[in-house]
């Protein structure tokens, strides 16, 4: 087991498995193999809970992949069939079950995007960009900045000069 | 105990990673529709050419080169464009953008891949971005081009071609010119700095008709004449010419020299002699699509593609056949849809 230690100082105790879904934590466990606690000072608990059921969701499931292969070939051939049934419908299950998961308000997603870029989890980073891709893709640029908070920049010139080199854009 | 902190730098550094992460998975109408108006560190994000790069790289899952479709074949005023592919055959997942005036108005379409496109305005050739509206205007080859424009009877036909192995951009032109010589020269314009036109293949007869199809960097077009239909072929890494690939002959594909012209004739058995009905790429090989009809019978549709076997020997082997009840196709309405993912459609 692991502790992880949230930056408002909540303890998580994970499986080395789990916490090893972080590409970071991989390195630092390799470097050093005695590490029990590991303070995050950029992932407070509530964001921290959320990646942890992400990992934990991601290695059960392989988990369950690499046990019903290995019945696979412990059993013969006559049995095959109920493995492989087994590893398709969890592949579609983890998607089913990805997409409930990242259906969360901005500010959590945004929370997460930079907690899987930071950790280094690249699964939930592309799960994350994704839908925030999702999110910008249908929408003004006015309803982008409410929603993602940034102050518009341009002088009016250069927001005109931008329109007159894409004129069809702003049809 | 290990420590993560992180300094205030090295956060900015990562949102603007992430920002790019997101961006990455926009579509691009809506990078330069929106998104590029958002703020300062997005238009320039969105403007950096290793992003584009990227987002081409990473948006064209499907690896097949992306084809704009023109809504006129003779001329370009507007490009149909969908970000994807699947959404082809969807009018709702179309968007039609207009091309410039000078481009289009009196341009002649010459290809288009990636969903870049090359038009010819009397003789300037021009490749043209629809979404980001950049465009590269092409030097005059003047040591063809005498007299372009003076009515004499110059013909001229270009392919926009990507040729995977050099990651190149290439302009291919047939030129005709009769005051000077009496058939075709083939000619190469590699985009980039310092570009010239380069004559590759002196003295060719036959000229393409129709954008060509790119199966590993040889281009494959079909040439359709009153008496024969063939395929003809360019390889760009060896720039190489080839128009003894084919001819359609009772249905089938036969090699060029069996005999040249036969369309004329009405085989014994009372079938049409089969004509091509165009070619496109399928399960990543060249496929051609014949047609044949029977006068009192009916029509089938027969689907082939080409093996390359060992020493460069060349294989057709029919893939499927579909029989047409009535003569519901003739040579004029038949026309070869677009590809996209593996499914062929006819339109």
């Amino acid at each position: 087991m692991i502790t992880l230690t949230s930056s408002d100082g909540v303890q998580f105790d994970v499986r080395e498995a789990v916490a090893k879904e972080s590409q970071i934590i991989r390195d630092m466990i390799q470097d050093d193999c005695v590490i029990t606690n590991i303070p995050l000072a950029n992932v407070n608990h509530k964001i921290l809970s959320i990646v942890l059921e992400y990992c934990q969701m991601h290695v059960d499931k392989t988990e369950m992949e690499v046990n019903a292969s290995k019945h696979q070939t412990t059993t013969g051939e006559g049995s095959s069939s109920v493995p492989v049934a087994l590893k398709v419908s969890s592949n579609k299950n983890l998607n089913d079950w990805d997409k409930e998961f990242i259906n969360v308000d901005l500010d959590t997603l945004y929370d997460l995007i930079l907690a899987a870029n930071y950790l280094n989890i690249s699964g939930l980073l592309n799960l994350t960009t994704q839908a925030a891709a999702d999110i910008i893709k249908g929408k003004t640029t006015e309803e982008i900045r409410a929603t993602f908070n940034i102050k518009n920049d341009f002088t009016p010139e250069e927001e005109a000069a931008i329109r007159k080199e894409n004129p069809w854009a702003f049809e | 105990m290990a420590n993560l902190l992180q300094t205030a730098e090295q956060t900015e550094q990562l949102s603007n990673d992430v920002i790019e992460e997101i961006l990455i998975c926009v579509p691009a109408t809506s990078l330069l529709r929106s998104c590029q108006l958002v703020c300062k560190s997005w238009a320039a994000k969105i403007q950096e050419p290793q992003f584009k790069n990227e987002h081409f790289r990473r948006n064209n899952t499907t690896n097949e080169p992306l084809r704009l479709l023109v809504v006129k074949e003779d001329q370009v005023n507007s490009v149909v464009f969908c970000e994807n592919p699947e959404g082809v055959v969807d009018p709702e997942q179309r968007r039609e953008i207009w091309m410039p005036r000078d481009l289009g108005r009196d341009g002649k379409f010459g290809g288009s891949c990636n969903g870049l496109l090359c038009t010819e305005v009397r003789g300037e050739i021009t490749v043209f971005n629809p979404i980001t509206r950049e465009r590269v205007s092409l030097p005059r080859p003047t040591d063809l081009f005498t007299g372009f424009g003076s009515g004499i009877n110059e013909r001229m036909y270009t392919d926009l071609v990507f040729h995977s192995a050099t990651g190149e951009y290439k302009v291919v032109l047939w030129y005709y010119n009769p005051l000077t010589m009496d058939s075709f020269t083939i000619n190469v314009y590699t985009l980039g700095p310092n570009s010239s036109w380069r004559k590759v293949i002196n003295s060719v007869v036959s000229q393409p008709y129709n954008a060509g199809v790119n199966v590993e960097d040889t281009i494959y077009w079909p040439y359709l004449t009153e008496d024969y239909d063939t395929i003809i072929s360019f390889d760009l890494s060896k720039e190489k010419y080839d128009n003894h690939l084919t001819v359609v002959k009772d249905g089938l594909l036969l090699s060029f020299d069996e005999k040249k012209y036969w369309r004329s004739a009405i085989s014994q058995s009372g079938w049409e002699h089969g004509k091509l009905l165009g070619i496109t790429k399928w399960k990543g090989r060249l496929c051609a699509i014949t047609f044949q009809r029977h006068p009192e019978q009916h029509s089938n549709l027969k689907l082939w593609t080409l093996e390359l076997i060992n020493l460069g020997e060349r294989v057709w082997h029919m893939e499927q056949e579909i029989q047409l009840s009535g003569l519901m196709i003739n040579g004029e309405v038949a026309k070869l849809g677009f590809q996209f993912h593996h499914r062929i459609q006819l339109k």
